[in-house]
């Protein structure tokens, strides 16, 4: 059963979508999705229903929150920061276990995976497992990119020389918002991103790290294998599933969803084996 | 691999061109003949070619010419790569 709800936080409200499975078939389980950041969420919802429904057919709970500031929770984009999206995290956990739900699991996609894998990090005993999904792995340079759609879009406009990243990030700095492809981008959420990287934030559960690559026997990309082997070394139970697939959350045709069949799959196999 | 076959093989991992890989060489037009190169694309596609080639792409640097041709943006690689 999906029930859509809106659960109230500190400020406002947020958007919550229940995945609840029924009595006969509950595990005791249940995933908290944490969302991938501004587009990427747009681009990503309709393979995340759908993993989300799989993972729900095996007993397993699951909510999908939408962040402050994000969809259709309360406030603006440009009020957000990273610590009230933390706060959302802990609230969205805080409901399950109020629901009943004895063991959590977080479930981050891209920045959210960041997100998600810092508030494991804090909470050591909280959380079962957590599952990432293409996380970013420099907030640093996932900005950049943020910023460049931009410098991209003053590109493809025909525009004479726009606004370059470094020019928006002396704004940044200074203190002014941006705005980047209709999202009103605010200083305390770019110092934020600036300063997550998701190296020092292993968690102490076990992970479960999917990455999407073109194409099937493809190795993933060197600063994600980099980064598996480090946690590895540092103690971490990791599991790395690589699949085929496009790269839905940013994907090229705008107007256009992109399905990721293998990514789901894989996610349910895995939600499958726990124990 | 030459810098054009690569750069070749991370646009159509990009676009998801498939088949249409076969058919891109260095006078095919890029900007504005793809329908799938839009600003979301045109960004993945510089992290792409970052992350392939080890470079590091200033936006200072980029305008819709680097963007005209696969051989535009080929030779553009290849400048960054001697940087």
């Amino acid at each position: 059963m999906v029930e859509a709800f809106f659960l109230p936080a500190r400020t406002g409200v947020r958007l919550c979508v229940h995945h609840r499975p029924n009595e006969r078939s509950a595990t005791g389980r249940a995933v908290v999705f944490v969302p991938p950041f501004a587009e990427e969420m747009n681009k990503s919802r309709h393979v995340v229903a759908q993993t989300a429904r799989r993972i729900c057919d095996m007993g397993i709970g699951v909510l999908l929150i939408d962040l402050y500031g994000c969809g259709d929770s309360s406030g603006d984009f440009a009020d957000a920061t990273w610590d009230t999206w933390r706060e959302d995290v802990a609230l969205a956990t805080d409901w399950l276990q109020i629901c009943g739900y004895r063991r959590v699991v977080l479930w981050g996609m891209r920045l959210g995976g960041l997100l998600a894998a810092e508030c494991a990090l804090a909470a050591p005993t909280l959380y079962d497992r957590c599952i990432l999904w293409q996380p970013v792995i420099s907030g640093e340079a996932f900005l950049t990119q943020f910023l460049r759609l931009r410098v991209a879009n003053a590109m493809l406009s025909g525009a004479a020389a726009g606004t370059s990243v470094a020019q928006l990030r002396t704004s940044l700095l200074a203190g002014e918002a941006v705005e980047i492809a209709g999202y009103r981008l605010s200083p305390g959420l770019a110092s934020g991103l600036i300063a997550r990287t998701l190296l020092p934030a292993r968690p102490s559960c076990p992970i479960e790290w999917f990455e999407v690559v073109a194409e099937r026997g493809r190795p993933p990309a060197p600063a994600t294998a980099r980064l598996v082997d480090e946690w590895r070394a540092a103690g971490s139970t990791l599991s790395l599933s690589v699949v085929e697939g496009e790269a839905f959350w940013g994907t090229a045709n705008s107007a256009e969803l992109v399905q990721c069949p293998t990514l789901v799959e894989a996610t349910a196999l895995a939600a499958g084996a726990w124990t | 691999m030459a810098t054009i076959d690569r750069v070749r093989t991370v646009i159509a991992d990009v676009l998801q061109l498939g088949a249409r890989r076969d058919s891109l060489v260095a006078s095919s037009p890029l900007l504005g003949s793809l329908p799938e190169l839009d600003s979301m694309a045109v960004v993945a596609l510089i992290t792409a070619l970052e992350e392939n080639f080890g470079i590091v792409i200033d936006d200072d640097q980029l305008d819709a010419s680097t963007f005209a041709t696969l051989g535009s943006l080929a030779e553009f690689v290849d400048q960054r790569l001697s940087d």
